[in-house]
């Protein structure tokens, strides 16, 4: 809202459009396909770096096992964690659809507490290698781990802040535009999924193999 | 948003006229009691199609914890490094499909989604296409170039002086 407006009084008024409704012409309220067009953009990004190891390792002599460096038993809980905060924020989605705020906040809060434990877990692995002195520089294994997972933590910090903007504004949102918010949260989480489903490619590739 | 313009005589009748045009139709979508319906007809939001929805939900979940298992239990067996990708990717990419389907309900949307993500897919495939048509070249131009990879299996071999 532009409180700077000179019809600041009727701001409400002037809502984005389609954030509720479809689009006739997509058959998609805008939130929806904007977020698909951005993780289209992310497969590629992601992709980018995908293809990047690929080249390094087909290409290297030799190539470090995964498994022998970095902490496996560590990756797999984070695996776990990670999938458990997808089914959480997917049920924070069904229970603001049954109307059951309260409910879908618990959810919310969940995700919010697995990305954090996710954090968390990803600083213990990245404190002790650089305890050892091992960091993107050491060799080209260590360069993409880093940068992967690096991005990828990135990826979920953002989420991260965009569940604690929802949860701040839960209430205020929920009773003025209830489904509007319902929306931002099914929006909020197709993203969260897909850092999920990127670390599900990256644990393997990067941590079995 | 041009896409629907009012006739005249309705932008006569908005209650609040803005400089950004004549109060057109999607204003307030709240206030539209006939589009209540409409927008998303994939979602059912009755109770219980929520609650099979839920429901549905805790099966993925429970597949895709049993399949993290397998990953893991796979690799210790140490297979063959060919194997052993093949077989973590085909795992990871069941993996996936479940989440894009279910929970981002990929199973049941709009054709504009697919198309964008037919184009996607397309152009990923090209990024991964590239570096192993890269690696076959250079397995047929530079033979040798690999021996480090085929004497996997025989640890105490030569190693390939590549570089």
């Amino acid at each position: 809202m532009d409180d700077g407006h000179a019809h600041a009084a009727h701001a409400h008024e002037i809502e984005i459009p389609y954030t509720v409704h479809a689009r006739p012409d997509t058959g998609l309220y805008n939130g929806k396909l904007g977020i698909w067009l951005f993780l289209a953009s992310e497969v590629m990004l992601f992709g980018a770096l995908f293809s990047t190891l690929i080249l390094l390792r087909t290409s290297a002599p030799e190539w470090p096992h995964g498994y022998k460096l970095l902490n496996v038993p560590l990756a797999t809980v984070n695996t776990f964690v990670l999938i458990a905060s997808s089914v959480t924020v997917v049920l924070a989605w069904a229970y603001l659809r049954l109307g059951e705020l309260t409910k879908a906040k618990i959810y919310l809060t969940l995700t919010l507490l697995c990305g954090l434990g996710f954090m968390v877990i990803k600083t213990i692995e990245y404190t002790a290698k650089f305890s050892h002195h091992i960091g993107p520089h050491t060799n080209n294994f260590y360069a993409t781990y880093f940068v992967m997972t690096g991005l990828h933590g990135l990826h979920v910090v953002g989420g991260m802040v965009v569940f604690a903007y929802l949860l701040l504004t839960a209430n205020k949102w929920y009773a003025e535009k209830r489904d509007q918010f319902t929306n931002r949260v099914e929006v909020t989480g197709l993203y969260w999924h897909f850092v999920d489903l990127v670390w599900i490619f990256l644990f393997p590739t990067l941590y079995l193999l | 948003m041009t896409d629907t313009h009012a006739p005249h005589e309705a932008a006569e009748f908005a209650p609040q006229q803005h400089a950004g045009g004549p109060g057109v139709e999607p204003l307030s979508e709240e206030r539209h009691p006939t589009h209540r319906h409409d927008h998303d007809p994939a979602h059912d939001n009755s109770p219980e199609a929520v609650k099979r929805e839920v429901r549905k939900y805790l099966i993925v979940f429970a597949c895709l914890g049993l399949l993290t298992a397998i990953t893991v239990w796979i690799a210790n067996f140490h297979l063959p490094t060919w194997q052993a990708v093949t077989l973590a990717l085909v795992v990871a990419t069941i993996k996936g499909s479940l989440v894009a389907a279910f929970f981002m309900h990929l199973i049941s949307e709009r054709k504009l989604i697919y198309a964008v993500l037919v184009l996607t897919v397309f152009f990923f495939g090209m990024m991964i296409w590239g570096p192993w048509h890269h690696h076959y070249d250079a397995e047929e131009e530079w033979p040798g170039y690999d021996k480090a990879h085929n004497a996997a299996a025989a640890p105490a071999s030569s190693q390939g002086s590549g570089h």
